[in-house]
């Protein structure tokens, strides 16, 4: 499968459109935009970056903690924006570009409030939890708007939350002894759930079914259950062989579905990769321990990687011909 | 990005056919490019065995790193090695994959023997630094891989700013590097016979600049250093942001041009003025106009790819922004209101002028 722009450029590339035509066709075709698609462009990408620009310098200001400025006065400040993003949103109509930029300002103008709480009554609460309420109190957002830059936040958030809270507390509920090791298994718990769930939300709703988001955190949690793997194969937690069994049953689980079900050359790219580097890893570690020929060792490993990298490639070009057809 | 299947490129081409576009039987489906993250994949595991052989390397032949002169020659050897294999036998993926490997361990056998960088900080050898930006150069031209030619013009690109980085000329270099991108994609279609070269060059440029701009890595190594010399630095500063302003307003023309807008009238008057009146606003946060030069040159071409880059390194840059100390937090979030008020503005005055302009030719 190929885009149009690549398609096109393939065909004056093989001679097929004339060069001098080249323009003219990719005009044709929509993928050079016209005057209408420029003038909604130029507006959204003005509209949002302006949005976004005050949103961060509310963040920034409030973060300078400026000594001058009272603290009702900050939140005043602070509360007032969000009711005036709010208000935008509910006047707007939602399909309209100016509500979502309204309504991600405020999501990002939330997180700022929930700082400014934490800074000014001084709580002693944890970092994470500022993460965390922060995407408990944006959710009812996230389900009005319809929109699945939001939702990304929201996972992104929870994702930060995690990670703050085994930095903070320890493992699970502050029972167990910390490890990286936890962290990872709830990230790829969280982010394989979050998965799953925008995968069948995307069937029912027409604003899930760009794939970007799901890549995103595809990628998430790929990065998490590899991370997994390779901790069982150079540190020997107690759940090597749940990481090792659940990394397989990933792996099919992936190749079935986006090989067969949902066509997606990207996750079988990552998963690829992850292969690559698992592999390569676990040849790595045994070919070094108590080794005492580490130049054939290396140059073991580097045909390992060359094979399995032109292996992945050949397959990968396979199965994109043939999701062309 | 909506991709094509076979039903879709023959109505495609017939629907071209009947316009008078093309003529002749629907193409073949040979040479399908691969997509971005498939040659992502390919470049990271090209890296990956890369450090494997250069570990060999060390284990077997560790003369080739206490001798400069052993190494710059087998470096050498080794990229030529491997434009050979890519000449002559680029159809196999396994040769592809290992000449890869073999050309980047080539070149960091280069510039550890070149004695270029000291841990990860670049010296200042302005001659050395030279000689491997213009092997760079033809490593970019001459080897027939993409992956290789985005790698080679990022690194030319970098050697050309560790040049001379005693000096404010680091900023001038940037606008060099971002005229080179904008130049090459507003010819893309004009160039297209050489797009297998210059598509990957482009991206390697631009991939230079956005890492030049927008990562707090590149600052730190490269700009903080300069920011003792305070004086001669803030001339170069500000030479260069009008520079790039300069430049953006000429990526403003070449663009109201392709759409046939006649310059002057009310519609690219007010687009300049907009412009100029965003430039001005972004002065200290050259990264966020960069980052918008990006976007617009993707969208412009209909290149997807490049207009994620472009919000990936907006996004990024924001996020840099924030822990960079040559200014207050205060002071930032001055800047970026001043700017988002002036953006916000700009939109509701484009809106109105591009409204009532259509409505005027839809009148006529």
């Amino acid at each position: 499968m190929e885009s149009k722009r690549s398609l096109i450029l393939r065909w004056i590339g093989q001679g097929n459109i004339p060069k001098e035509k080249a323009e003219e066709v990719l005009s044709k075709v929509g993928v050079l935009p016209d005057g209408s698609g420029w003038r909604i462009f130029i507006e959204s990408l003005l509209l949002w970056l302006g949005g976004l620009a005050l949103s961060f310098a509310m963040m920034f200001f409030i973060a300078y903690n400026w000594d001058e400025m009272g603290r009702f006065a900050k939140f005043a400040l602070v509360e007032v924006a969000i009711v005036f993003c709010v208000i935008a949103y509910w006047k707007l109509d939602v399909d309209k570009v100016t509500a979502k930029v309204s309504l991600t300002a405020a999501t990002i103008l939330l997180g700022v409030l929930l700082a400014l709480y934490g800074q000014t009554y001084q709580t002693g609460a944890d970092p994470w939890q500022l993460f965390f309420n922060w995407a408990l109190l944006m959710l009812p957002w996230a389900i009005v708007a319809q929109f699945a830059s939001i939702w990304l936040i929201w996972v992104l958030l929870l994702n930060l939350s995690i990670s703050l809270y085994f930095q903070a507390r320890g493992g699970l509920f502050g029972l167990i002894f910390s490890s990286t090791e936890h962290l990872f298994w709830v990230l790829f718990i969280f982010n394989s759930l979050a998965w799953i769930a925008w995968e069948f939300a995307a069937t029912r709703f027409s604003w899930l079914k760009e794939r970007w988001p799901v890549w995103l955190i595809a990628t998430a949690s790929g990065v998490s259950i590899s991370f997994l793997m390779l901790a069982a194969i150079f540190d020997h937690y107690p759940s090597d062989g749940i990481a090792v069994f659940t990394y397989f049953v990933w792996a099919i689980t992936l190749y079935l579905i986006y090989r067969q079900i949902i066509p997606d050359l990207f996750i079988l790219a990552g998963l690829c990769f992850s292969a690559i580097v698992v592999i390569t890893s676990f040849f790595g570690y045994h070919l070094f321990k108590g080794n005492n020929d580490p130049i054939g060792s290396f140059f073991f490993l580097t045909i390992i990687v060359i094979a399995l990298a032109a292996a992945a490639a050949k397959w990968l070009k396979f199965v994109q011909k043939e999701m062309a057809a | 990005m909506r991709l094509f299947n076979r039903v879709e490129r023959i109505s495609l081409w017939n629907d071209l056919s009947s316009q008078g576009l093309v003529s002749g039987d629907v193409p073949s489906d040979e040479n399908i490019e691969s997509p971005w993250y498939v040659r992502l994949l390919i470049g990271l595991s090209g890296w990956i065995a890369a450090l494997f052989m250069l570990g060999f390397l060390g284990a077997g032949f560790s003369f080739v790193y206490e001798n400069n002169t052993a190494g710059m020659i087998v470096g050498c050897g080794m990229i030529f090695a491997a434009y050979l294999m890519l000449v002559n036998m680029s159809e196999s993926d396994f040769v592809s994959q290992f000449a890869l490997a073999i050309s980047f361990a080539g070149q960091v056998l280069l510039v550890t023997s070149l004695d270029l960088f000291h841990w990860v900080t670049p010296r200042g050898d302005t001659v050395n630094w030279a000689v491997l930006g213009l092997i760079q150069v033809a490593l970019a031209w001459f080897i027939p891989n993409s992956i290789h030619r985005i790698w080679s013009s990022f690194a030319a690109a970098l050697c050309l700013s560790f040049m001379f980085p005693k000096s404010g000329y680091i900023f001038i270099q940037t606008t060099l590097i971002m005229f080179a991108v904008a130049y090459i994609w507003l010819n893309e279609f004009k160039w297209v016979k050489y797009q297998g070269k210059l598509n990957p060059i482009a991206y390697g440029l631009t991939l230079a600049l956005l890492y030049q701009t927008s990562t707090s890595f590149y600052y730190t190594l490269v700009i903080k250093p300069l920011l003792r010399d305070k004086e001669f630095i803030l001339q170069q500063s500000w030479l260069g942001d009008l520079l790039a302003g300069a430049i953006i307003l000429y990526v403003v023309w070449q663009l109201l041009k392709r759409q046939n807008i006649k310059i002057p009238s009310r519609v690219a008057n007010t687009i300049f003025i907009a412009t100029l009146v965003i430039i001005l606003a972004s002065l200290e946060i050259t990264g966020i106009t960069i980052g918008l030069m990006i976007i617009v040159l993707g969208y412009a071409n209909g290149n997807r790819i490049l207009t994620g880059l472009g919000i990936i390194s907006l996004l990024y840059y924001t996020s840099v922004y924030y822990y960079l100390l040559h200014v207050t937090l205060l002071e930032k979030s001055q800047l970026l209101a001043v700017l988002g008020v002036v953006l916000l503005l700009a939109s509701w005055l484009m809106h109105r002028v591009l409204v009532s302009n259509r409505a005027v030719q839809d009148a006529k």
